[in-house]
């Protein structure tokens, strides 16, 4: 079972902190939501636990093994990153951009292996993108883009999954149908870490919420338990009024 | 792929057909005889020379630095994530050959054949690695090709500084020529001193068009992918050096061929950056060739030179491609 671990990890960019002291653990099957206000170091931590950035202490482990001391591909074998930017610089067919993902196979859109086709196709499917699959990515709407990405990362067939707000920009019924995307995964088995802005709906489908803020993880646990009034106040600064476990409204203080 | 396929062999065929045109016309009138003849050495000993001592090095001159020259601009295109880098905008085809036109200005290109490229090489180099730097601090792409701009006219002025110093007209002749680009009177020994720089940074490119292709997603998605981003800098930028630098050691500087032609290419391969590099090569040189071959035939006073040719047809065509320039790229 891949178990990803982060033991005591910082980050600073020249003399500013970025995050510190971090710790945790992600369980397989399970999808977990890092939430926290803007410049709490989320993206900063999730570059660190994807392998692209050397934490300046502490370690992060990929079942075990130090993930700065694999080989890039080795490490892209077992975990999928998608960055916030989901700009593609050129307008290749949908159907190229997920094959992509197939890259540390030693795949190209160009030569596809026989399992590379299978696992374009796989994911191509998983993510309701077949009718698209000729189709110029710039003529995609964001929705389909977000998908088109999604698939790319599950064609890499990596039972870890590490997603920056892939919910930017998108409308409700486009983030439920990618956090059910996500649960899918995780429920196959397969790890997720996915940074959210939609408390609700981290909420809703996550099974561990991490609460960061100024570079620190304050909190962690099911929705359930931590979705407090109390969290979102020390958190997010705002007073929320939560009733069974659900978040009913926010007003700033 | 198979497509791939066609058309790389549709532009191979054309390649071949070019050079045979380039072969048949001209001042003095072969029949295709008499080419066949020349070329296999059994006809008349003056069809021969004509088309082994003139014809045919020129022919290659024109092919091979199209080649090089489209190659690295599709390179770089894909490296920087823009249809408008190129080695003439990037500053790296004026630093090369303000480097050739040193050597020759202190007369050191007649003490070894290699000086010449070697110079010509090394200033692309030059102009690679400081952009090579300039991209690591930099994230944007339109400030890494406002800093090419920067060494193109800075090459430029101390360009205008050796003219301004020549100490003969001749001498004067001599540097202008370079600096217009032609390739004519290249002899085969002229390109075998440069051919084994062009095609190791062929080579070089072609082992980076995998990343290329992974650069599509953006630069943070490509190294999720595995891809080691240091390696394929290194890659294109030493790739796209060597064989601009070894085609300007032939050819002087012949700018737009590097933008223009991956631009017809793209549509072709499915915009895919990697599956680019081969046809913009092939087409690149089938361009020069054609070019080359039009600017004999023309009835000018003077004969037009290649790249004076290149610019007054590609500048507009850059600014075009500038205009229609689709969603992505520039940040």
């Amino acid at each position: 079972m891949t178990q990803l671990t982060a033991d005591s990890i910082s980050l600073n960019a020249g003399q500013t902190e970025l995050f510190a002291k971090v710790n945790l653990s992600l369980s397989p099957g399970k999808l977990t939501c890092l939430i926290g206000p803007n410049g709490a170091g989320k993206s900063s931590l999730l570059t660190c636990l994807a392998g692209l950035k050397k934490p300046a202490t502490g370690t992060v482990l990929l079942n075990g093994q130090s993930l700065t001391g694999m080989t890039s591909s080795e490490r892209a074998k077992q975990l999928s990153y998608l960055p916030q930017n989901r700009q593609l610089s050129w307008p290749v067919s949908v159907e190229d951009a997920v094959a992509l993902g197939r890259f540390a196979y030693g795949g190209t859109p160009a030569r596809l292996s026989e399992a590379d086709r299978s696992a374009v196709d796989e994911a191509l499917d998983i993510c309701e993108l077949n009718e698209l699959r000729s189709r110029a990515t710039d003529t995609l709407s964001g929705g389909e883009l977000s998908r088109v990405h999604f698939a790319r990362a599950f064609a890499g067939k990596t039972p870890l999954l590490i997603a920056d707000e892939p919910l930017t920009a998108l409308d409700p019924k486009h983030q439920i149908r990618i956090m059910r995307l996500i649960q899918r995964f995780t429920e196959n088995g397969g790890t997720a870490l996915v940074v959210l802005h939609d408390i609700a709906l981290a909420a809703q489908f996550a099974d561990v919420l991490l609460w960061m803020r100024f570079g620190r993880l304050v909190d962690e646990g099911s929705p359930a338990k931590t979705l407090t009034e109390q969290n979102m106040s020390r958190v997010f600064d705002v007073s929320a009024r939560i009733e069974d476990g659900r978040l009913i409204s926010i007003a700033d203080d | 792929m198979i497509r791939d396929l066609q058309l790389n062999a549709g532009l191979f065929t054309a390649g071949i057909i070019a050079i045979f045109l380039a072969c048949l016309l001209g001042s003095t009138s072969l029949s295709i005889a008499d080419v066949f003849g020349g070329l296999t050495a059994t006809g008349a000993d003056e069809h021969s020379v004509i088309i082994w001592q003139i014809r045919l090095p020129r022919a290659f001159a024109a092919f091979i630095t199209g080649a090089a020259l489209a190659m690295s601009g599709a390179a770089l295109q894909g490296l920087l994530r823009n249809p408008l880098a190129e080695p003439g905008v990037l500053g790296v085809s004026a630093m090369s050959v303000l480097a050739a036109t040193l050597v020759l200005y202190f007369g050191l290109a007649t003490a070894s054949s290699l000086i010449l490229p070697a110079a010509a090489i090394f200033g692309a180099l030059l102009a690679t690695v400081l952009l090579g730097f300039a991209a690591l601090r930099t994230g944007s792409v339109v400030t890494l090709i406002l800093i090419g701009v920067g060494i193109s006219s800075f090459s430029g002025a101390l360009m205008s500084l050796l003219l301004n110093f020549a100490p003969n007209p001749f001498s004067l002749a001599d540097m202008v020529n370079w600096t217009l680009g032609s390739v004519a009177n290249r002899s085969l020994t002229d390109l075998a001193y440069s051919l084994p720089f062009i095609i190791a940074g062929l080579s070089l490119l072609l082992a980076s068009a995998r990343g290329l292709s992974a650069l599509t997603l953006g630069e943070e998605a490509a190294a999720g992918l595995g891809l080691n981003l240091m390696h394929q800098r290194i890659l294109v930028i030493v790739g796209a050096g060597l064989a601009t630098g070894g085609s300007i050691a032939i050819a002087g500087a012949i700018g737009f061929v590097g933008i223009i032609t991956p631009h017809v290419m793209r549509p072709l391969v499915g915009h895919d950056p990697g599956r680019i590099l081969l046809p913009s090569a092939l087409a690149g040189g089938v361009l020069l060739v054609s070019a080359d071959i039009l600017i004999r035939i023309l009835p000018t006073y003077a004969e037009l030179k290649l790249g004076v040719v290149a610019a007054l047809i590609g500048a507009p065509a850059f600014v075009w491609i500038a205009i229609q320039k689709r969603s992505g790229g520039l940040s």
